[in-house]
């Protein structure tokens, strides 16, 4: 193995923005603590919160990518791929925990109801009538989702062989797929709560559906918003046939968040289990 | 913007004035020191709040606080040791001699690192709102429906929010220990010639990563319960208390092995060390280390036998929970062992490390009794829990951190602490730890609950012998303090590898390392632990003298 | 015999000959048939723990004394390991917890089946105190039936169906001796725990669940029952007193509460 020095070469440089991002957190959540408490001036925290976290991220992966730019190729750092691919395997390992304690919670709280009124379906009650979330709007969703992992795939595959124009469309065209998803859902939450009365609130079933496909539908506008920040970048030549890493990284993180839409979709939707 | 090779070895380039070394750092060192600062000021306040227990607890008809601020004390002191001493200071030790010993030059992802230590800054500063703004009342379990039934207790909502960004940390930190140690090891360090602190170290990053994400479900479904109108808990509308354990429990018993298995680590690292012998067992030591930590997600519930649940679902649980106490049984005899025919020094890192052997071995005896489900379901929730949790966590990952403490200290800062303070830094902890925990076990036995406030009134001999003995251990760290002091101001430079040790951290880095750590990456070539001579050959053996008085007459 | 074995066998022997003496301080005394069988058990593990950290110290100490270092720059014996030794202790302690795991399993089985005909209290805890009532049962319920239990507290058909006396007492409960009792344990607000440690078994009291437990009482007394769940700022002056009496007595005790209830009373009849 080379020299273990890592893949990025600013080694030992101050960075202010790991310490803004925790600021930004940090007052976001004294924000959440305002509205918990119903005293609007929350709102005010959360954005300052919010936006320094952005900008923090922004900056950050700014920096990321200009030194990227001027210095790394495969030739020097040979385990600049590998480093990414690992972490964004490992973080994909953890997220599976993440969204397993919440399929847990739906599964208990199933069983829990069915042993409590001894009915298969009262679960799935609101105002007494067994009700439907499987329509037009997930099944499009799923499309939309399922084509945009189809899309970044071949998206990669372009750029990897230095079709950048290809590359820069199939890109587009995942991110507006990825939009449609969310715009998607948000559509989706309004009709069931504004008007058929299905809010997180009205039962155990609308609190975990709602929990876990919110938790998913963030994951998609995050993923958004990184294909979104790499097709921008691709126009100001952070990405090339040699420097791709980034665009793998990100496209197996929504590859992830198609898989578990499925599985939302096999499990929640459709009730296969 | 050019690098050249120069500029990243003594001075880094830095854009930023020079008060922000440390706000902006991304060296893994610096960010393990800061760790390390802020887990002792964490450890003070935690102890601040067991003195309030422990005074409270001096008599039966003790008035030092009422049922809130002692509940409050009860949930701080233990939210504090955990999230703010013990993972803190793992952190801290693991971001500082990890990449030492694996001859790398940073962690993997030096940023990455810094925002878990500032999230780390920043969750501790939302519970210390907690003194001032009101305490969590539910202990650091927070059971529901106690956790979501006052909807005004602003210490649960500030208690949850804290945690969370410590479990983002927490991910972040796993993260990069796991990728830092499979991707950036020196040439020649295989897997099996990784020292095992670094094994802990990779063992750790796996449990964090694996169980954080589940009590952040947990808190979260918490919160959306107490203000957001949603059911996962409270009965009243198809909720479930019981799930509320299970899932929080899926957490907390992998979180229990996060604070041990750094210990072991440390233990390991110890032990050959100043026995001048090589670890016995090697494989078995680092295998032990991957079993505990993959059986510990299977044994969540012998924390919930008297729970309510299905008792027939009990008996796996433990099952398993005996099976995991093999492992930890095995790492013992092979510590003791490893000292078996070696050559001891009783330097103070070895006498921290003799007295985990002891008092861990306490804990570890009392976690096979709770283990029974019908023993435990006499002993669950009283002072016997209380007493084996303090051994295992005290006596067990408490007395590692010292040990680190007194053996990593020349590396960090050029300086060795002073052995006559520190040994008697030792000796009044070991006292005073062990009449504080020792009588908790029969008070458990004979009929106190946990997290009282007062008791019967045969219990109160006991209880004061836990009380002298808290406040003895208390005293006792600011031995410690007294050392740091001493230690620092006298500036008295000691060798570059004091204990002979043979990791790479003593051997080819400079104390305190250079910002680079090494000036050329080592190549490995020998097992870790490359300690002793060899045994005398057969031959000779045959030889020589049957016992002493078979020498004597042979002259 | 050796006078060296007499010297460190005679203090030995007395130590654990005398030991019994001593579990009386360490373990609460048992009330109930149960108990006792858990005591024992406690017992039996808290010694062996004891033999086996004593041989610990042993060893550590022994290490200390024999292989300390006389001066600097010494070496031990570059051993790196022994499989035979690790089997060894790896098998014997498996072996210790497999035991052990066939007793416990053996003690958990026998709470799973509380006898047919039992006297039911159903205790409700609350923030800070307890109500008991008691029925009369020929239900026939067995413990691992789960939703009978429930039933049994939830159901108003079932309810009905035992037999009429029901009598409410609060903070207080009085229970006869030599006598099957089973207690269904739920709450109203937060978890509480059913502990008396002299039976040696706990239970927790959660709302919306309703568990159980059986003992069966082998002496008369007064006892206090403590709430072993943290519950809210009152929880540790959560108590109740037991009362243990002779059958008749209970009988009668019983009887007098159900035909002359007082209003406002601490024990009153419900009429189902």
């Amino acid at each position: 193995m080379a020299d273990s020095k890592p893949h990025y070469t600013h080694l030992g440089h101050s960075n202010p923005w790991p310490f803004v991002a925790s600021l930004g957190m940090m007052i976001g959540v004294f924000g959440i603590l305002f509205i918990e408490y119903k005293n609007p001036v929350g709102w005010m925290f959360i954005t300052i919160g919010v936006g320094l976290f952005l900008i923090a991220i922004f900056s950050w992966l700014t920096t990321m990518i200009r030194e990227d730019v001027s210095e790394a190729t495969e030739h020097t750092v040979p385990e600049f791929p590998s480093i990414g691919k690992w972490m964004v395997g490992f973080l994909i390992l953890s997220e599976v925990f993440l969204f397993g304690a919440l399929f847990a919670t739906y599964f208990y709280l199933r069983n829990h109801d069915q042993v409590y009124t001894q009915s298969l379906l009262h679960f799935y009650e609101v105002k007494g009538e067994v009700f439907q979330i499987w329509g037009l709007v997930p099944i499009l969703n799923t499309i939309f989702l399922v084509s945009s992992s189809v899309t970044v795939h071949f998206a990669e595959e372009a750029l990897r062989h230095g079709k950048i124009k290809v590359f820069q469309i199939l890109m587009a065209i995942t991110v507006v797929l990825g939009a449609l998803f969310v715009g998607g859902q948000a559509l989706e939450y309004f009709n069931f709560s504004v008007h058929e009365g299905f809010t997180p609130q009205v039962s155990t079933f609308g609190g975990s559906f709602y929990t876990l496909t919110t938790l998913h539908g963030m994951h998609v506008l995050a993923g958004v918003i990184v294909l979104t920040s790499l097709l921008v970048g691709s126009f100001f030549q952070g990405l090339s046939a040699k420097r791709h890493v980034a665009l793998t990284v990100a496209s197996i993180y929504w590859h992830f968040v198609d898989v578990i839409w499925i599985v939302l979709v096999a499990v929640i939707y459709l009730r296969l289990i | 913007m050019s690098e050249t090779h120069t500029d990243t070895h003594d001075h880094p380039h830095s854009p930023y004035p020079a008060w922000t070394n440390w706000l902006f750092t991304t060296d893994a060192k610096k960010i393990g020191m800061i760790y390390m600062i802020m887990a002792f000021v964490y450890f003070f306040v935690g102890g601040i709040c067991a003195g309030g227990i422990r005074i409270q607890l001096a008599t039966p008809t003790m008035n030092f606080v009422d049922g809130v601020t002692y509940n409050g004390l009860v949930s701080m002191h233990g939210t504090v040791m955990i999230f703010l001493w013990v993972m803190p200071f793992i952190a801290g030790i693991i971001n500082f001699v990890m990449p030492l010993q694996i001859g790398a030059r940073d962690m993997a992802f030096p940023r990455l690192n810094a925002m878990g230590l500032w999230l780390f800054n920043a969750g501790a500063l939302v519970l210390m709102a907690t003194f001032f703004l009101g305490m969590p009342q539910a202990g650091w379990t927070s059971y529901a429906p106690l956790s979501i039934l006052d909807k005004k207790e602003i210490g649960m909502d500030l208690w949850i929010l804290g945690i969370q960004l410590l479990g983002i940390s927490s991910i972040m930190s796993g993260l990069n220990f796991i990728v830092t140690i499979l991707r950036l090891r020196a040439p020649g360090m295989t897997m099996f010639r990784m020292p095992l602190f670094v094994w802990s170290s990779l063992v750790v990053g796996w449990l964090m990563i694996l169980a954080m994400p589940a009590i952040a479900v947990t808190l979260t479904e918490v919160m959306l319960e107490r203000h957001f109108g949603f059911t996962f808990f409270g009965p009243a509308h198809g909720g479930d208390p019981i799930l509320y354990q299970h899932l929080f429990w899926f957490f907390g018993h992998p979180e229990v092995y996060i604070l041990i298995m750094p210990a072991f680590g440390i233990i390991s690292e110890i032990i050959p060390v100043f026995s001048r012998k090589p670890i016995f067992g090697y494989k078995l030591m680092a295998w032990s280390m991957i079993l505990i930590a993959f059986l510990s997600f299977l044994l969540w519930a012998h924390h919930m036998f008297a729970s309510g649940m299905d008792p027939r679902l009990t008996l796996p649980f433990m099952i398993l929970t005996m099976i995991i106490g093999v492992p930890t049984g095995v790492k013992m005899f092979n510590w003791m062992a490893t000292m078996w025919r070696g050559k001891i020094y009783l330097d103070t890192p070895m006498i921290y490390a003799l007295g985990f052997l002891i008092t861990f071995a306490i804990g570890g005896f009392g976690g096979i009794i709770l283990a029974s489900i019908p023993i435990d379901l006499h002993i669950t929730n009283t002072y016997f829990v209380v007493g084996h949790m303090h051994y295992v966590l005290f006596g067990g990952s408490v007395m590692a951190i010292f040990a680190a403490v007194y053996f990593w200290f020349p590396k960090m800062t050029g300086y060795k602490l002073d052995e006559k303070l520190g040994i008697w830094h030792f000796v009044f902890t070991f006292i005073g730890s062990n009449l504080t925990f020792l009588p908790m076990h029969w008070l458990g036995m004979l009929g106190m609950p946990r997290r009282v406030m007062t008791y019967d009134a045969i219990y109160a001999s006991d209880n004061l012998m836990a009380t002298i003995g808290g406040l003895i251990m208390g005293a006792a760290q600011l031995i410690l303090v007294w050392n740091w002091i001493v230690t620092l101001r006298k500036k008295e430079r000691c060798e570059e590898n004091p204990w002979r040790s043979k990791g790479l951290e003593w051997t080819h880095a400079s104390s305190p390392p250079r910002p680079d750590n090494f000036e050329e990456i080592p190549t490995v070539t020998t097992d870790p632990y490359d300690y002793g001579l060899p045994a005398p050959p057969k031959a000779a053996k045959e030889n020589a003298p049957k016992d002493k008085k078979e020498a004597k007459a042979h002259g | 015999m050796k006078p060296s074995t007499l010297k460190w066998g005679l203090p030995i022997l007395f130590l654990f000959g005398a030991l019994p003496a001593f579990a009386d301080a360490f373990i609460a005394q048992p009330a109930s048939d149960y108990g006792l069988k858990i005591a024992d058990l406690s017992y039996v593990m808290m010694a062996l723990c004891i033999i086996f950290f004593l041989l610990v110290v042993g060893i550590i100490g022994y290490s200390l004394w024999k292989f300390r270092a006389k001066g600097p720059n010494e070496e031990g014996v570059a051993i790196h390991g022994h499989t035979g030794l690790e089997i060894i202790w790896t098998v014997v302690p498996a072996l210790i917890m497999i035991v052990l795991g066939v007793v416990s399993t053996v003690l958990v089985i026998d709470q799973l089946n509380p006898p047919k005909k039992t006297l039911l209290v159903k205790v409700t805890g609350y923030q800070f105190g307890w109500d008991f009532e008691y029925y009369q049962s020929d239900a026939g319920a067995t413990g691992a039936d789960f939703e009978t239990v429930r039933n049994i507290c939830g159901n108003p058909a079932v309810m009905v169906k035992i037999k009429s006396l029901h009598v409410k007492s609060v903070d207080e409960l009085t229970i006869p001796m030599g006598t099957d009792i089973r207690f269904l344990t739920t709450a109203k607000d937060v978890i509480h725990s059913f502990w008396v440690p002299e039976f040696l078994i706990k239970r927790d009291m959660v709302p919306g669940l309703v568990a159980d437990l059986w003992v069966h009482p082998i002496r008369t007394g007064t006892f206090t029952v403590k709430c072993a769940a943290l519950c809210g700022a009152s929880h540790g002056l959560m108590v109740a007193k037991l009362h243990v009496v002779e059958p008749a007595q209970f009988q009668s005790w019983l009887v007098a509460q159900a035909a002359a209830p007082q209003p406002g009373a601490k024990i009153s009849a419900v009429t189902n």
